[in-house]
């Protein structure tokens, strides 16, 4: 028992030291974001069916990269998270809950990130983490990431089913999109005694009413001009929903 | 005493002759820098060692019935065994000619088509493609990871416990890179330790007046996309499968002349079968053959004599040491 609580003394004090030679850990703290998919205010689980307005709707896949988060701090300046790349896979609940850690102490007015992965990542060979080809979201005949991989059934679809594969990092097929959310009236207050949680919803209902019309086009393949336009109504329908500290 | 001094340092040479042999890299001087190297790699030998006996892996078709090595044939120059369409696991056949893999360190972009960009993403295509190994990377994953062969290779990953695709890939890459083509006699006589005869002389002058824009020296490939035909005629789109650029239809890759006499048939296709057939039908250019690729008007004046003395110099661009070199080998 004595010896355990020299141990943790020991291992205390250590600890102590080193954060007070390395500012950076004592003025930093972690945050937390959380992605929730909704049709209709309901939380989606893959396979399962959702009505959407006459129509139904399921996602046997649902899964995209979001990398490159920024946080933007009260007085302008911007905290980049470093080699940031997450991959949000709804057959994997955890993978929605990010945690980005080592965010130096301030209050937070908004963030930035980017849906896809940047160009660099395309084109300097096989990556790992986030970026590694086992996940399945990379193109091998026409080298670069499927950014955003949606799959499922839809009754408005002509063959009852839809297959989009969004990317493409160049030129007028550049599929890679950021995207500003604005805390609004919060401030996400990041310190080492607390771990703010910042909410994003993905509105995939409004998404297929009002952006992807699945009955004229129930597959996107590769990066073009469908590409992008999937990708600029994905990027729209991510909006800030609230933050607590 | 010195005897045994002698016997040691007998040993001790020939173990690191054979290190160094191994170790070597032949690329003359007359050879641009490689695009892709692991030069300052401490461990770049064990990183191609370990690619090696990936590429001649058969547990890497899912019903383990090929390799790369399979289609990609050291006694071809690394192209397959003189099929236009190679054969992929079921018997299934591939839409285009097996490219011959050497001094791919070389190159921009990968396949007919230029669609991969880059040499370490270049296996995925063969391992998951459905007409050829048909595995996904993440079985290739698990496949590379229980097999004992490979556990010596593992202070190579990471973490030092399992391996991960970034690092498979890698070590495919290495081995790929390491597979170069500069012992051929063009290369002696370029670094002064050989000379043409004076037919082949003739004909590397014809040479580099019809064929050297494309086929540009001393690598005799080029980074370019191009069609010898008119290009709405061929069946296969080519380039523009991957750029959409109708600009690119019909299009592909100049591959490289080195190694001519190994890496029959010719063409993304397959389909010419001997030079003299690949040169019978660019004598036909602007006769019975038409491509809107301006660079091969200058070839409508070219004369049969000549197309035959074009073909002895593209001899001297065979390298037999590729064949032979140990080190690119299937381990036995």
């Amino acid at each position: 028992m004595s010896l355990a609580l020299a141990l943790t003394l020991v291992a205390t004090s250590c600890k102590k030291d080193k954060d007070n030679d390395n500012d950076n850990e004592v003025l930093a703290g972690n945050v937390k974001i959380e992605f929730e998919h909704v049709i209709n205010e309901v939380p989606i689980s893959l396979n399962e069916n959702y009505i959407l307005g006459s129509d139904t709707i399921s996602f046997s896949t649902f899964k995209y990269y979001v990398s490159n988060v920024q946080f933007i701090s009260a007085d302008g300046s911007v905290w980049s998270e470093p080699n940031s790349y997450h991959l949000i896979d709804l057959s994997n609940e955890n993978s929605a809950l990010l945690n980005i850690a080592d965010v130096p102490k301030g209050d937070y007015t908004g963030m930035r990130l980017m849906i896809g992965v940047d160009s660099t990542r395309n084109v300097s060979g096989a990556q790992d983490g986030a970026l590694s080809v086992a996940n399945s979201m990379f193109w091998s005949w026409n080298s670069g990431y499927i950014f955003i991989k949606m799959e499922g059934m839809n009754s408005s679809s002509m063959d009852g089913a839809f297959t989009y594969h969004i990317g493409g990092f160049s030129g007028p097929n550049n599929a890679i999109r950021e995207k500003s959310l604005d805390f609004g009236s919060a401030v996400m207050m990041v310190s080492s005694d607390a771990t703010p949680q910042v909410h994003l919803a993905l509105d995939a209902g409004e998404l297929f009413t009002n952006g992807i019309n699945v009955s004229s086009n129930s597959m996107i393949h590769m990066p073009g001009a469908a590409a992008s336009d999937f990708a600029d109504q994905f990027s729209g329908v991510l909006s800030f929903e609230h933050l607590h500290n | 005493m010195r005897i045994k001094f002698f016997w040691t340092g007998l040993i001790l040479s020939l173990f690191i002759s054979c290190w160094k042999n191994e170790k070597e890299s032949m690329i003359p001087s007359h050879i641009p820098p490689a695009l892709y190297s692991l030069d300052g790699d401490v461990n770049k030998l064990e990183w191609e060692r370990w690619g090696r006996l990936l590429f001649y892996d058969k547990g890497l078709s899912r019903d383990s019935s090929i390799s790369c090595g399979s289609c990609h044939a050291q006694v071809h120059g690394f192209a397959d065994h003189g099929t236009s369409l190679s054969t992929g696991i079921d018997g299934k056949k591939g839409t285009r000619n097996s490219p011959a893999i050497f001094n791919v360190a070389w190159n921009t972009s990968f396949m007919w088509d230029g669609g991969i960009n880059h040499i370490e993403v270049m296996p995925i295509a063969p391992l998951t493609n459905h007409v050829e190994m048909d595995l996904s990377m993440s079985d290739v994953v698990s496949r590379v990871n229980a097999n004992a062969n490979y556990q010596d290779y593992l202070f190579l990953a990471k973490n030092g416990e399992s391996f991960e695709a970034s690092e498979i890939l890698k070590a495919l890459a290495a081995f790929m890179s390491r597979i170069v083509s500069f012992e051929s006699k063009y290369d002696a006589v370029m670094t002064g330790g050989d000379e043409f005869t004076s037919i082949e002389n003739q004909g590397y002058i014809l040479f580099r007046k019809y064929c050297n824009s494309c086929h540009m020296e001393p690598l005799f490939q080029s980074a370019e996309f191009r069609s010898n035909r008119e290009r709405f005629e061929v069946a296969d789109p080519g380039r523009f499968l991957i750029t959409g650029d109708s600009q690119d239809y019909g299009k592909f890759k100049v591959p490289s002349l080195r190694n001519l006499s190994f890496t029959y048939p010719y063409m993304h296709h397959g389909g010419e079968r001997s030079l003299n057939e690949v040169m019978s039908n660019y004598l036909k250019l602007g006769e019975v053959i038409f491509s809107d690729d301006t660079d091969l008007q200058g070839l409508y004046a070219m004369t049969p004599s000549e197309s035959e003395k074009i073909i002895e110099f593209l001899k001297t661009l065979d390298d037999y040491h590729v064949l032979s070199n140990p080190n690119y080998a299937e381990p036995r």
